[in-house]
């Protein structure tokens, strides 16, 4: 019998398992099961060493058969070919949803705001880069993106005047609302550093589910 | 179009297309152990595809729930994994059956090819 390190068999099982070393483990466990056991019965069936050669001929070479587990020969041109675009897409939705309310908010107002903000909406839930409890986080975590915490920052309506009683005593009357400032500072902190981080998160899962899906492991195309 | 190159791949993107449910059509008469099964398909006329990577679109179609997989015992060699279909999977089978007629027809009146010469 031929050593193993000569053994077709065993070579195109050692270069098989060598070209799927970047499949996610499950995927890689039953295909290399499926062809071992394909390989086991090719071995018991042939009958001699040339129609075992040609039968893992008929196999197709090891690299092959790893291409097709990541999703196929035109796997890796239309994921490619869709990064650019959809990573730039996803850049731009995220500024939309921090900057766009604020941005056309200037020479709009709340107008400008709402439109902005829903520019970004827009662009949020059309987007097939996230999950829709993500959309959904996106959405709620910054309506009208940088817009509220400066809003919030100018929403004291308090209004001071001091008022000059009948005995000479002036006093101060204050009317309207603020947040004092032992909570209005933390809060202000906490709304400006929640959409940062959000659109952090946001892109970077976007990036994890594209490389995810270049590797073929995104959910199968039939 | 050119020839060669272009005719190659417009082949090789129709067998691929058909593939799925070509497999599907093959477990349709009952169950088939990998081996067996990548037979048949390699076997049929015109396919012209490497057997290896039948293995990867197999798992494919269990993980979508369109096979399901046993493994047993066989009386002489390996054990053998059986793969059959499920009902999702014969549904499956029955809508590209459906489409394919029509889809066939619709290309065979624009290329002529419909055998009424």
């Amino acid at each position: 019998m031929t050593p193993a390190d000569q053994d077709p068999v065993d070579q195109y099982l050692r270069r098989l398992e060598a070209a799927t070393r970047d499949l996610p483990p499950e995927v890689r466990d039953d295909l290399l099961t499926d062809v071992h056991t394909h390989l086991q019965e090719t071995r018991r069936r042939a009958t001699s060493s040339a129609e075992l050669r040609s039968a893992l001929e008929r196999l197709g070479p090891p690299e092959a058969i790893a291409a097709e587990a990541r999703g196929g020969p035109d796997a890796g041109v239309s994921p490619v070919a869709s990064t650019t675009s959809s990573s730039a897409r996803d850049v731009t939705t995220v500024i939309a949803l921090l900057f766009g309310p604020l941005l056309l908010s200037i020479p709009l107002g709340i107008f400008g705001a709402a439109l902005g903000w829903a520019t970004g909406l827009g662009l949020l839930w059309s987007s097939r880069s996230w999950t829709a409890g993500e959309k959904l986080t996106a959405a709620l975590v910054w309506p009208g993106g940088f817009l509220t915490p400066i809003f919030l920052g100018t929403l004291s309506t308090r209004v001071c005047t001091s008022v000059e009683t009948s005995e000479g005593v002036s006093t101060v009357e204050c009317t309207g609302f603020a947040l004092p400032i032992w909570l209005g500072i933390p809060v202000l902190i906490v709304v400006s550093a929640a959409p940062v981080v959000v659109a952090w998160v946001l892109l970077r899962r976007a990036d994890a589910r594209r490389a995810a899906e270049q590797r073929g492991l995104a959910a199968a195309r039939i | 179009m050119e020839p060669g190159e272009d005719r190659n791949r417009t082949l090789t993107q129709l067998r691929r297309g058909a593939l799925p449910h070509c497999v599907l059509a093959v477990l349709d008469d009952g169950e088939r152990y990998g081996f067996e099964l990548v037979g048949m398909l390699s076997e049929a006329r015109g396919f012209a595809i490497s057997e290896g990577t039948i293995y990867p679109l197999l798992s494919r179609l269990r993980r979508d729930g369109l096979v399901e997989t046993t493994w047993r015992e066989s009386e002489s060699g390996p054990p053998r994994r059986y793969y059959r279909l499920t009902p999702e999977g014969q549904r499956a089978l029955e809508g590209f059956r459906d489409d394919w007629r029509s889809y066939r027809d619709a290309v065979d009146d624009l290329l002529g090819t419909g055998g009424r010469r």
